[in-house]
């Protein structure tokens, strides 16, 4: 489809019934489309990347991840689309393809990256690879958005089952990352989330990973050890409960 | 004095001459592979061997009145072949093929997709061989 647009053999006709017929049909065109720079196509295009189905919005990510010409409005389309799927792979291909084509992002990109970047906390399912790749690329003191990121997963651990075996922690990728940029204030409000925990949750389990990899020689954390020895074994509220009514 | 048979030929029967369809079918549709791996060419020639067949098809296609019929004889093959071996799509030899088409005889590559997205002919491909359809035909040249 690419060389029949290429070389105008396609008419807008067509095309636009084309596009009328069925999603398969329109991510088949999708893809083609980022790479032609006439108006009809550009218009397509930039329809076909707010497509409400998700195969069509891939499509076009692919366009312009496998494209040879990128522009600006191309990358905030990426990142929409990328941002809108919750999708670690998607954002990462559209910081490379900016990357590759030495495309400093703007302010407002940026922004939109950072806003993809957190929707990625909800993700069952991480890839350690792109996450810090990706971190690398919105965030140089790579700081802010990594901690941003790990309460929002933290967050949303809290209210999955911990019985939901698929979902991923915090992945170990993140271990020296964290420990190199981690400061005194993230271990205290890592601290402060620990102890007010009911210790039942895939939070916790996190949190653990998190107060190891901060600093497991922290005066803080070894007094937390200490008052947790001499804690009587009572179980936890919610536990608590639970053993009540059964 | 003749040379010596190899090995491989003793120890397996020659296969009967393929008709012409059977021939399109295995190029076009079959989605495992029928021949065995072969050391006698390597990867870029059997890229280059599928090319020539894309193109041969192609080329056969563009010259055939009848194209709609062909079209139709696929799509059935299509149907059946991808039940029989429980596949969701075909392999990227259509998308190839399409490409070829599209370099050989643009007006009726036009003609051949309409009439495959009208009739919603798996052949027009299905995301994943259409990504590869999308981009392959700039790669093909």
């Amino acid at each position: 489809m690419w060389r029949l647009l290429a070389t105008e053999t396609l008419d807008e006709p067509t095309l636009t019934r084309w596009l009328a017929h069925d999603e398969q049909t329109r991510a088949l065109a999708a893809t083609p489309l980022a790479e032609i720079d006439s108006e009809m196509a550009t218009r397509l295009f930039r329809q076909l990347a707010g497509d409400e189905s998700e195969l069509v919005r891939r499509a076009a990510l692919n366009g312009l991840r496998y494209g040879s010409a990128t522009a600006e409005w191309k990358i905030r389309l990426g990142l929409e689309i990328a941002r809108d799927l919750g999708d670690i792979d998607a954002l990462e291909t559209v910081l490379l393809v900016a990357e590759n084509a030495n495309f400093a992002l703007a302010p407002d990109l940026i922004a939109i990256a950072r806003d993809a970047f957190l929707t990625t906390a909800h993700a069952e399912r991480l890839r350690d690879y792109q996450l810090v790749s990706a971190l690398q690329k919105i965030d140089p003191d790579q700081h802010d958005l990594l901690f941003d990121w790990i309460w929002a997963r933290l967050e949303w651990l809290a209210e999955e089952s911990k019985l939901a075996w698929t979902i991923d922690t915090l992945p170990d990728t993140l271990c020296v990352l964290i420990r190199e940029v981690g400061t005194t204030d993230d271990l205290s409000d890592a601290l402060r989330r620990f102890s007010d925990s009911e210790l039942d949750t895939l939070a916790d389990e996190a949190l653990v990973d998190l107060l190891q990899w901060l600093d497991p020689g922290a005066d803080a954390l070894t007094r937390l050890h200490g008052r947790q020895l001499r804690r009587p074994a009572t179980p936890p509220p919610r536990r608590a409960a639970v053993a009540a009514e059964t | 004095m003749a040379s010596e048979p190899e090995l491989a030929d003793l120890a397996r029967p020659k296969a009967p001459a393929r008709s012409a369809q059977l021939a399109e079918y295995i190029a076009l549709i079959h989605p495992a592979d029928v021949e065995p791996p072969s050391a006698h060419y390597s990867w870029d020639e059997e890229q280059r061997r599928l090319l020539a067949a894309a193109t041969e098809i192609a080329s056969s296609l563009a010259a055939d009145n009848a194209w709609r019929k062909r079209l139709d004889r696929w799509r059935r093959w299509a149907a059946a072949a991808t039940a029989l071996y429980e596949k969701e799509s075909l392999g990227q030899a259509p998308a190839r093929m399409l490409a070829q088409l599209a370099e050989l005889a643009p007006k009726r590559a036009v003609e051949v997709l309409d009439y495959l997205i009208e009739t919603s002919s798996p052949l027009k491909g299905r995301r994943g061989s259409g990504h590869v359809a999308a981009t392959s035909d700039r790669n093909l040249g």
